[in-house]
């Protein structure tokens, strides 16, 4: 959600006819990074991370995030691995104390069962195959780790708000694609992960003014702004 | 180094060579050796893209510009670019 409200940001301020997902990051990193501390995105983000620390009492070590972008996240969360295809970005997360690599999420450079937790937070929507990112984070994650997703599910009004509001020509919107929670279970499904535990958060009407801040509420609710999923290997 | 696999065939352990360090291994090479990738590590990260991201451009002046401190190997017959042709 916070890329896609950076999205609005850029919107009509740029030629975004040749860019691609990879290349906005490589670019716009330090303006994508500073959205974070504007009152909205500050506001989004608390709750999204009170929504994930929901989800497990201590971290597992080592941790990963898939698309750790400037690590606002990772930082926030003490995630110690960071990838992401785009370098603009990493030198960011890199600053933030995050042990930071460039690669692909469909192509991990790691060893098998290497993590005992692993992050995709606002991502799946924007990889090229996410059954196949989702395959490789099992591959590297141990038999008693976890995954924690988190994203907008396509039922989400929040999710048609941003897709209304992309107006046609806006080149995010080719490249985001929001998933429904069939669709996610399927996928899961498909890459032997099992949702063991839910939480959601950002309950008001879409709007582009600071949210309140509220506790998460445990499950996943399909008409949240934000929901956080937690997954392990099925046995 | 520990945790690190080629991305391609997963392939562990990978070599390294440093060429410039200071806290931290600021250039280097990361070398599979079952499939004779190499992996650059400039500004201290290590990019460990597949092929299709991979940029000629980028990648040839890095392999001259460390020529003297590369294995041979990976100089003629590196993936996915080597410098067979330049030498």
């Amino acid at each position: 959600m916070l890329f896609m409200e950076f999205a609005l940001w850029l919107k009509g301020e740029v030629d975004r006819s040749s860019l691609n997902v990879t290349r906005v990051f490589d670019v716009f990193a330090e303006r994508y990074d500073a959205w974070y501390d504007k009152p909205f995105g500050k506001s989004a983000f608390n709750l999204e991370i009170a929504c994930i620390t929901s989800l497990y009492k201590s971290l597992k070590q080592p941790s990963l995030e898939i698309g750790v972008g400037t690590g606002r996240f990772a930082e926030v969360l003490k995630i110690k691995y960071g990838i992401d295809s785009s370098v603009g970005v990493l030198g960011f997360a890199k600053k933030r104390g995050i042990t930071v690599i460039r690669g692909k999420g469909e192509e991990l450079p790691f060893l098998d069962k290497s993590f005992g937790a692993i992050f995709i937070i606002v991502t799946l929507c924007f990889v090229d195959e996410p059954i196949k990112v989702l395959e490789e984070a099992s591959r590297v994650l141990r038999d008693d780790g976890y995954i924690i997703l988190g994203l907008i599910l396509r039922e989400s009004p929040w999710a048609n708000f941003y897709m209304r509001k992309g107006s046609a020509g806006n080149v995010f919107y080719k490249v985001a694609r929001f998933y429904s929670l069939n669709e996610l279970e399927a996928m899961l499904q498909k890459t032997n992960l099992k949702i063991t535990e839910a939480s959601s958060t950002i309950f008001e009407a879409p709007t582009e003014k600071p949210l309140r801040f509220e506790n998460p509420r445990k499950g996943c609710y399909k008409n949240a702004g934000f929901v956080a999923i937690k997954t392990q290997k099925r046995r | 180094m520990e945790i690190l696999a080629c991305p391609i065939d997963k392939h562990y352990p990978l070599e390294l060579y440093v060429f410039e360090e200071k806290e931290e291994i600021v250039e280097g090479l990361i070398v599979c050796p079952k499939c004779l990738r190499w992996y650059p590590i400039r500004d201290e990260i290590p990019e460990m893209l597949p092929d299709e991201l991979r940029k000629e451009s980028e990648d040839l002046p890095f392999l001259k510009k460390w020529r003297e401190k590369i294995p041979e190997k990976i100089l003629l017959e590196g993936k996915p670019f080597n410098l067979k042709r330049n030498v």
